[in-house]
């Protein structure tokens, strides 16, 4: 057995013939885990409680109770709550934090008897699209260790890619599991805003982050998915089913060309448009459509982004939890502690979301900002009355290099041009894997992105399938 | 390009900035800045509203026990005495 190609429902039909226990297949992956995260820096963690999961897995398919998740090995990103473990959002400052609860998302996995292998690296509390942004070294990207997984999801997008777990946990704030997804060769799914309780997930910027999933199929994700969906009274921002539309297969794709012309790679451009002919060529109709605000989303989202973050991280103070640090005043010790705790990216995007929202320039920057974001969130809804989901590139290059860009903000920005417009406006998207360029050598894995509307993520699985289907990898 | 006095951002943030990295963001802000000003060019009104979003309330009442969770909490405290929080004092007697 090859448990680096296992799917979830794979697994499912070995562990429900008996041909493997769920402590067999745990023990497979953490071997693997342990193996190969030397190299790749996947995991921050791997749990020394796997076994013990998994045997609790076990009896759950005894009793005849199994469900689809039952017994399956996960990798968790590490700004979701698992208690009684360490959870660190990669940060200094909450190095030696311990969860003392259980994420929503967390309980219902565990209540499905789902196994966690470890906890994944990532981008400093989901800042940055490299992974490179973690306090404890870059995650590599398995298919080229010279280069970045993406980010910021990047160690659990690596750990799927690699086997070092069937699927995986992570979140998106403005492309964390799209980008990462694609660059790493699997596939990543952000569902609508409110698919999923954010209880117990440390935030980054509230009104853009959603727990989605990682794995190597489309059904995969989508089953990963539906065990951790559901309103929670924990989570004010969750959403009840009647929020969520019937399945409908999708027939119209709409591709903004316009938004296509500058900074994407050719041989990804050209990999988008034969994959596009190929769904043509199946009956599916392209019709080009217009998106007239898109060109400001990146400019509205890295306003967004800042202010919230800025807001949101002032909660690590050392007072109450993580790393204190001792200053010569109650100022000081919040100086130290922060100045020392946050890496560079996160003392960045603090200070700009701090100038963002401070008296005389809010009006300018965060309120413009989030009018600019109301505009696109309207070019959305109309494009969505006359085409089923909006098609493009997952990310306008293949992996770059670790260190390339990490001198220049702007430049690392600019890695998220196609997917942020998808959190600004809370609809659902998907990146599937359509196929690989060639850079200095290496294969490199890219994405195709498929955006429904509001509550229709059923349909992007649809989507998705035939995708697969149709396109391969 | 917007004048940015990065000094006192960084004191607004609680964030200790060495003298180097200081320099540094007074570069690279104004460059962000630049960049994510061109949403002056796009439409859109100012409005009050936030969108979509709108408050929750919930009952009053008990969600939970007293002291359910409290050794869970004093757990991961770094400073703690005879069950309560420990902080420094700030009011000074001169």
């Amino acid at each position: 057995m090859d448990s680096s190609k296992l799917t979830i429902q794979d697994a499912r039909v070995l562990l429900d013939e008996g041909k493997i226990t769920a402590v067999d297949l745990a023990a497979r992956y953490v071997a693997r885990a342990k193996e190969r995260n030397e190299e790749l820096n996947a995991y921050l963690e791997i749990f020394d409680d796997v076994e013990e999961q998994a045997r609790r897995a076990d009896e759950i398919m005894a009793q005849g109770n199994a469900t689809a998740l039952t017994g399956i090995p996960l990798a968790i990103k590490d700004n979701i709550l698992i208690k009684g473990h360490k959870a660190s959002s990669a940060s200094k400052i909450l190095e030696n934090y311990v969860a003392s609860y259980d994420a929503h998302v967390i309980t219902k996995l565990k209540d499905a008897g789902a196994v966690f292998v470890g906890r994944t690296n990532m981008d400093e509390f989901a800042l940055g699209s490299s992974t490179e942004n973690s306090a404890f070294g870059p995650t590599k990207n398995p298919h080229d260790v010279m280069r970045i997984p993406g980010g910021t999801s990047g160690g659990s997008a690596a750990a799927v890619a690699d086997g070092l777990a069937i699927a995986a946990l992570g979140t998106d704030t403005g492309g964390s599991i799209r980008q990462p997804a694609a660059l790493c060769g699997v596939v990543g799914y952000k569902p609508t805003y409110g698919a999923v309780s954010r209880y117990g997930v440390m935030a980054a910027a509230s009104s853009l982050d959603q727990v989605g999933t990682l794995a190597t199929t489309v059904s995969d994700a989508e089953a990963l998915f539906e065990t951790i969906r559901g309103i929670d009274a924990q989570d004010s921002t969750s959403l009840p089913e009647s929020s969520f539309a019937a399945m409908r297969a999708p027939k119209k794709i709409g591709v903004p060309r316009h938004f296509l012309t500058e900074g994407v790679d050719a041989d990804v451009l050209e990999a988008f448009n034969s994959s596009l002919k190929k769904l043509e060529e199946e009956g599916y109709q392209i019709i080009e459509v217009e998106l007239p605000n898109i060109q400001y989303a990146l400019a509205s989202y890295y306003i967004v982004n800042p202010a919230e973050v800025s807001t949101n991280l002032a909660r690590y103070d050392g007072i109450r939890y993580g790393t204190s640090h001792k200053g010569e005043d109650l100022l000081g010790d919040y100086m130290q502690t922060r100045g020392e705790g946050f890496g560079k990216e996160s003392r960045r995007r603090i200070l700009i979301g701090t100038f963002v929202l401070s008296s005389g320039y809010a009006d300018a920057y965060y309120r413009k900002a989030t009018a600019v974001r109301e505009q696109i969130r309207d070019d959305f809804r109309k494009v969505f009355e006359s085409v089923d989901v909006i098609a493009t590139p997952t990310s306008p290059t293949p992996a770059f290099k670790i260190g390339e860009r990490s001198s220049d903000p702007l430049e690392m920005y600019a890695a998220d041009i196609f997917t942020v417009p998808v959190n600004l406006t809370g609809v659902p998207a998907i990146s599937i894997p359509m196929g690989k360029v060639n850079r200095d050598g290496s294969n490199l894995p890219i994405g195709m992105q498929f955006i429904a509307a509001h509550g229709a993520d059923s349909s992007i699985f649809s989507i998705g399938k035939e995708f697969e289907r149709i396109v391969g990898a | 390009m917007t004048d940015v006095d990065v000094a006192k951002l960084a004191l607004l943030s609680r964030i200790a900035v060495s003298d180097e990295e200081l320099a540094e963001l007074g570069r690279e802000i104004p460059e962000i800045l630049a960049f994510v000003e061109q949403i002056s060019e796009a439409g859109g009104e100012l409005t009050k509203d936030v969108g979509d979003h709108y408050n929750v309330m919930r009952e009053d009442g008990e969600p939970h026990e007293t002291g359910e969770y409290t050794e869970a909490m004093l757990a991961a405290m770094p400073n703690t005495k005879d069950g309560y929080l420990q902080v420094r004092k700030i009011i000074s007697q001169d």
